[in-house]
């Protein structure tokens, strides 16, 4: 006997199945969208489409010229909204993030003028060159989704998307990612070399950037909320969160990490897992979405050595006993 | 391996309570006294080395150690251990802690590190002395560090002549202004720069404001060398000097470079800050800097100081930690052996640390209160001197709790003076007695013990002196087991152990850092401690009476008699006169009718399972009440009914003439001591029914203590008589002679003429019969014909009797006139030991060979717990006695199988609980277990049950692909699975896959899956039968992942 699944499990209210059936139309023309522009990398689209679906910032860690950028862009172009860039270097201050007060001299007051950061999404390029201050200026940002400047706070829009890159093999001048700041990031994903073929249509077609100007959105801004919310109405099975709930704590014990994943990272270990359901067209998790995720989503976060993290992640998956129906 | 700490002390205590404990038991022959010392022994046992099993068994691990710590700073870190343990770290040293055992949580122990440098491992000594406290086995571990610990030296005072300046010029480090700077460069203003910073030139310059950059300090920076000795403890002043100059000129706002041998070479490189320069100075190697340092290697020092920190020197490291562990172990183990003679004892008689824990203490007290009232049960000390001494115990116990962090001195004192008092009324009570032997000695014994627990119950500040009341307890305890005859003895022994147990479980508790013990290591303790018990039960033989220790006797309820030397106590009441049974009133004492002055075997009884005495003895033997030597066709009647009196006093020794085994002066062979006499045991009675006033023995009497001034012996009729009642609560001792002939000496003997030896008046009533038996005596010719001697004759009588009649008491009364044995023998041939022995003894006298009919008690069941013979009312008993020249009277019983082995308490346990088993039907045994199996097994199916369709399904698919070869890794998604098996089936694509999102669905996504999927789920079957997994699995190849690939066909 062959059975075909159940598209959304029926297991929804109503209501709130319209709202997952919208999310999962969002995020079926999300993925395609970014597939005309960024060739041959599926799970980099993957992982930006969960990050737009679960609200989780995304970090995007790769050698230059593999399109990051055009990724971000690519986002941000779906999405309805414009891209706000932040240039990571040296001499960036906090200031040249979040804004700054300035003296009205007619008003004889001060008044805030926001920051690149008030965005919708937001790149921050080469995010390791900017120095720690800076840097922890995006802390209360991605956190808060608020900017505080001289004791006032500003919130962010909603929702609020952070796309950081940054160039691994290129050490010089560059400021390694605070432990904190990384937590922060749900996803890190790299693009990769696309294979010869896809590299002889890509200089065809002169890049993603001719795709990108013809790219139309998707959805406007509050139909991304909508598609948020229905995200986080995924049903997660107790069993399943377990599952997710174990596989963070056994990073904390494993062998050769020596800081290990937050209970943040298993937060953020369900909400993605909830995107990749979306993204499957399912209305609950199951243990193959946290099993999916779980490099994405942890590797970045464990204190280990240079390199080790992603098989400590890939070696913890095929020893954590997985639940069973 | 563990190795023990000063075992000699724990280990020697323990030998000598054993051996005491195991004289006790086999001196005074109490199965009481060996069963509680197979506990004994088994705790002792495990108690001696749980610690090494645990300290072996014991995983230990490091958690979390800082990175940077400072010499002679403590610093703390994390460890894991998976059992309680003692930890002391070694090197790096620090103090003491007890670690694990808690619920899995990390324990933090602190460590002092003495010098500084670079630990990759910490060598620590673990000890354990689970699960009693009572020997600590300890081992060295070196526990690998999750990252360094990188120790800074100690602070040490600046040397102004130190540092110079990378001009050469020396410098003190006060000279250098705070605030200085200089600027760097200009920069855009920024909101909250000082306007101090503008820098006025650019800002004219640019049109907008420029600020000043600083650069601080602006100073050269300074050079310290640290330039090692050789010599470690020099090296470290050293490095302490460099560390303080270092410091000194960070604090004073200074750029320093440090210079050092490291082990890549000499390192010169700038120190930023403090935490920077220990670590520097952590890995400094001792040693000269020479020529090297200067420009010539300045190009290999400049490189960043982040990277080169990173300088892997774990080797260098390790062995500064060995040589720390060693000087450490030198420097302890001079301390542990100095000192001479007197400084041991002092050590050795330090009071330990107060012990706080009231658990220990109750156990503690509990133990020795059970102990005092075991002894008070078994008579050796009165009711009110148990209550005095409990009382005063608990008033002790808490009196020491109140004072144990500060005993006083005049406590001691009146401690000192009481126990003195204690022990010149036990020589005082001693100075009374004739002889001491233990009969003498016990009770005044018992007494000392007591006292002694109570005064030392004073004086129990710590955890040592508690334990030597747990074990004073368990020598009370010892002592009253000695004494102890019943079962009932089981409620003191069991609440005894259950106060020591606790007792020896909240020593190693409080040994280990105090709390409650694992409840679990308890169990285990338990567990470990029974093992050897049942073993030393089953394998230890039955501890008999040594032969040396004569009971205490008493008179019990028995009461004097009329006239004392006649046969009272028959029928139950113990100062009744006894009367020859008759057909109206054939109940005697339990039941038989026997003793008294005749026996009439035309009688039947009706013998219950009462218990009417115990006996104490080294071997099972007849218990002899009286014999008669004359037969009357119906009765055996004694002759001698007057007996003669035996004084004055215990003990009393038996004249010759009723143990005839050759004592007969001259009649003996050859004039010669017969062989096989001397052998003598010893029996003590414990009366516990009212039985008539005969004084048992076993065959030969020699010696009787008796509670009285005058016993009487019925002179040639083998009976000694007691002039008082003998009711519940009598003992008595008798020394026996139990010396059995061989077969072949008896042989030999048996060739003389049968009455040699006797007197004449006496031979003739042995072989007299009271008519002519033709038929008998034809009979017993016909039997013995062949045989050549007595024995012989004998053997092959009974073995007649053996074959030809059979066993019951259930036959018809005797009818009038007839005579017992020609009905018996020429009848139905069935009766019991009366009729039997009495057929053997008419036989052997029809042959003209002396026998007599001996009265009494087999020797009962043997209790493997009380180690007694348990003499019931049924075990009474009929036999023949045969006299051979120069040996006697010699036993025969026709009627039954005389036990010949002594008995082990193990076996005879087990074979009691078999019978037991054996009384219960089989049928009914069977249908409960296999009711009982079956329950089991449906309530395990039960528990496995899917919980609904959606585990049916994973529970399906995993069996086929079990079938397959290819079963489900623990890790692996039911999807992950089913992809797998559809490569590995070859079935069509997304057959498996979709079943297995199907039930992921009903799993993981609601119970509000539809009727219609659920029921789907329910028939959901594996493609591909049974069959074709049988014929899968075997040529399953191994793929490359180590499991059965799919293969080509």
């Amino acid at each position: 006997m062959v059975l075909s699944p159940d598209p959304v499990g029926g297991d929804l209210s109503p209501d709130g199945r319209g709202g997952l059936d919208s999310a999962v139309q969002l995020g079926e023309r999300l993925v395609e969208n970014l597939g005309r522009v960024l060739l041959g990398a599926p799970a980099a689209l993957e992982a930006a489409a969960m990050a737009a679906l679960s609200g989780g910032h995304l970090l995007i860690e790769d050698v230059p010229g593999v399109g990051k950028t055009v990724l971000a862009r690519a986002l941000a172009r779906s999405l309805g909204t414009e891209l706000a860039r932040i240039q990571g270097q040296p001499d960036l201050l906090p200031s040249d993030v979040t804004g700054v007060s300035v003296f009205s001299a007619d008003e004889g007051t001060w008044e805030f003028r926001p920051g690149p950061v008030f965005a919708h999404v937001v790149l921050v390029d080469e995010l390791n060159r900017t120095p720690p201050r800076t840097q922890s200026a995006l802390l209360e940002t991605m956190e808060e989704q608020q900017v505080t400047v001289d004791g006032e706070s500003w919130p962010l829009p909603n929702p609020h998307l952070v796309v950081a890159t940054q160039n691994p093999h290129s050490q010089l001048g560059t400021y390694p990612l605070v432990d904190s700041q990384l937590d922060r990031f749900a996803l890190c994903t790299t693009v990769g070399y696309p294979d010869a073929e896809t590299e002889a249509r890509l200089v065809r077609h002169h890049g993603g950037k001719f795709a990108l100007h013809e790219l139309e959105p998707v959805s406007d801004i509050p139909g991304w909320l909508a598609a948020q919310r229905a995200t986080e109405t995924v049903e997660v099975a107790p069993a399943v969160a377990r599952y997710a709930v174990e596989l963070a704590r056994a990073t904390r014990h494993a062998a050769g990490v020596r800081v290990g994943a937050s209970p943040r990272a298993s937060i953020w270990l369900i909400r993605t897992a909830q995107a990749r359901a979306v993204l499957a067209s399912r209305g609950y998790v199951v243990p193959d979405d946290v099993k999916a995720v779980a490099p994405a989503c942890l590797a970045h976060r464990l204190g280990a050595d240079e390199g080790t993290a992603l098989a400590v992640v890939r070696e913890l998956l095929a020893s954590t006993p997985s639940p069973r129906p | 391996m563990p190795r023990p700490q000063r075992p000699l002390v724990p280990v020697s205590s323990a030998l000598a309570l054993s051996a005491a404990w195991f004289l006790v038991a086999h001196e005074g022959g109490s199965g009481w006294v060996q069963l509680l010392g197979d506990l004994v022994w088994g705790a002792l046992l495990v108690g001696l080395v749980g610690g090494a099993f645990a300290g072996a068994r014991a995983k230990v691990s490091l958690r979390a150690v800082p990175a940077d710590a400072v010499a002679g700073s403590p610093v703390a870190v994390e460890v894991h251990a998976s059992t309680r343990l003692r930890f002391t770290p070694l090197a790096p040293p620090g103090p003491p802690a007890f670690v694990g055992g808690r619920s899995g949580e990390d324990d933090g122990i602190t460590l002092v590190p003495a010098r500084r440098g670079v630990h990759g491992t910490l060598t620590a000594e673990i000890a354990s002395a689970a699960p009693f406290g009572m020997l600590w086995w300890r081992r060295h571990v070196r526990l690998s560090m999750p990252g360094e610990l990188v120790v800074a030296p100690r602070l040490g005072a600046p040397r102004p002549a130190d540092p110079v300046t990378e001009r050469g010029e020396g410098e003190l480090p006060t000279a250098v202004p705070a605030d200085i700077g200089e600027p760097r460069g200009v920069r855009d203003y920024q909101p909250g720069d000082h306007r101090r910073f503008v820098h006025w030139p650019a800002t004219a310059h640019r049109g907008d404001i420029a600020v000043k950059e600083m650069e601080t300090p602006a100073a050269d920076p300074v050079v310290v060398r640290a330039e090692l000795p050789a010599e470690a403890d020099a090296a470290e002043r050293e490095a302490e000097r460099a560390f303080g100059s270092v410091v000194a000129f960070l604090a004073a706002g200074r750029s320093v470079t440090l210079v050092t041998l490291e082990a890549g070479g000499a390192r010169r490189a700038p120190v930023p800050d403090r935490k920077t320069a220990g670590r520097r100075l952590a890995r400094a190697l001792s040693g000269s800097l020479g020529a090297g340092v200067g420009p010539s290697t300045s190009s290999s020092t400049a490189e960043p100081g982040g990277d080169a920190d990173r300088l892997d020197t774990g080797q260098r490291g390790d062995s500064a930690a060995a040589a720390a562990a060693n000087g450490q172990g030198a420097a302890t183990g001079a301390a542990v052996r100095g000192g001479g003679l007197m400084e041991r004892l002092r050590r050795a008689n330090r009071p330990g640390p107060a012990e706080d824990s009231v658990a220990l203490r109750v156990a503690c007290a509990g133990s020795v209160l059970v102990a005092i009232g075991a002894v008070h049960a078994e008579g050796e000390i009165s009711g009110g001197l148990a209550l005095v001494a409990g009382a005063l115990l608990v008033a002790g116990m808490v009196l020491s709790y109140r004072l144990r962090r500060r005993p006083p001195m005049w406590v001691k004192a009146v401690l000192a003076g009481a126990a003195v008092v204690a022990f010149a009324w036990f020589f005082h009570q001693l100075s009374g007695q004739q002889a001491y032997d233990i009969a003498t000695v016990e009770n005044p014994l018992a007494e000392l013990f007591v006292a002694v627990q109570v005064i030392h119950a004073f004086d129990v500040p710590a955890r040592r002196d508690l334990s030597f009341s747990l074990a004073g307890s368990a020598v009370l305890l010892a002592v009253a087991a000695a004494q102890a005859t019943t079962l009932g003895f089981g409620i003191y022994a069991l609440v005894w152990m259950g106060f020591a147990f606790t007792g020896l479980c909240y020593m190693w508790a409080s040994a280990a850092g105090g709390g409650p013990p694992a409840p679990r290591a308890a169990a285990a303790a338990l567990g470990a401690l029974a093992v050897p018990a049942v073993a030393l039960l089953l394998a230890l033989p039955a501890p008999t009476v040594g032969g040396h220790i004569v009971f205490p006797v008493a008179g019990g309820s028995g009461g004097s008699l009329a006239f004392p030397f006649s046969l009272a106590g028959d029928r139950g009441s113990p100062s009744e006169p006894a009367r020859a049974g008759s057909p109206a009133d054939p109940i005697r004492v339990g039941g038989f009718t026997g003793f008294a002055s005749r026996l009439n075997t035309a009688l039947r009884g009706s013998l219950g399972k009462t218990v009417v005495m115990r006996v104490r003895a080294q071997r099972p033997s007849y218990w002899v009440g009286e014999t008669f030597d004359t037969w009357n066709g119906v009765s055996w009647l004694a002759n001698n009914t007057v007996p003669g009196i035996l004084g004055p006093g215990s003990p009393f020794i038996i004249p010759g003439t009723i143990a005839p085994t050759g004592t007969a002066p001259g009649t003996g062979p050859g004039g010669a001591t017969p062989a096989g006499s001397g052998q003598s045991d010893l029996q003590t009675f414990y009366v516990v029914q009212s039985t008539p006033n005969l004084i048992f023995h076993a065959d030969d009497v020699r010696q009787v203590w008796f509670p009285t001034r005058e016993i009487f012996v019925r002179a040639n009729a083998d009976a000694v008589i007691s002039p008082i009642g003998l009711g519940s609560g009598a003992i008595y001792t008798v020394r026996s002679d139990v010396s059995v002939p061989d077969p072949a000496v008896l042989r030999a003997a048996g060739v003389l003429a049968p009455a040699t030896g006797l007197a004449t008046r006496q031979a003739q009533r042995d072989v007299a019969l009271p008519h002519a038996y033709p038929r008998a005596a034809a009979l017993a010719a016909q039997v013995t014909a062949g045989a050549t001697n007595t024995y012989d004759k004998v053997e092959l009588l009974v073995d007649w009797l053996g074959t030809h009649t059979t066993y019951t008491t259930d036959i018809p009364p005797l009818p009038p006139g007839a005579d017992t044995v020609n009905e018996f023998l020429f009848g139905d041939r069935r009766g019991f030991c009366e009729q039997i022995s009495t057929a053997l003894a008419v036989m052997l006298r029809s042959q003209g060979i002396p026998a007599r009919e001996a009265v009494g008690y087999v020797p009962g069941p043997y209790n493997p717990i009380t180690d007694l013979y348990e003499v019931q009312a049924r075990d009474a008993h009929a036999w023949v006695q045969v006299w051979f020249p120069g040996y006697g009277w010699q036993s025969f019983d026709p009627t039954a199988v005389v036990p010949d082995a002594n008995p082990s308490p193990g076996a005879t346990l087990l074979r009691g609980t078999g019978r037991l088993l054996g009384t219960v039907p089989a049928i009914v045994v069977g249908s409960v277990m296999v009711t009982a199996i079956l329950a089991w097994l449906s309530f395990g199916a039960w528990r496995r049950r899917p919980a609904g369709p959606a585990e049916s399904v994973a529970r399906r698919m995993e069996r086929a692909g079990g079938r397959a070869g290819r079963p489900r890794a623990a890790a692996e998604t039911l999807s992950e699975y089913a992809a797998a098996l559809e490569t590995l089936e070859r079935a069509p694509p997304g057959t498996w896959r979709a079943a297995a999102s199907t039930a992921e669905a009903a799993a993981y996504g609601d119970s509000r899956t539809s009727g219609a999927a659920r029921a789907a789920l329910g028939r959901w079957r594996a493609p591909g039968g049974r069959w074709r997994g049988y014929r899968r699995r075997q040529p399953a190849r191994v793929g490359e992942a180590g499991r059965p690939g799919p293969r080509r066909r």
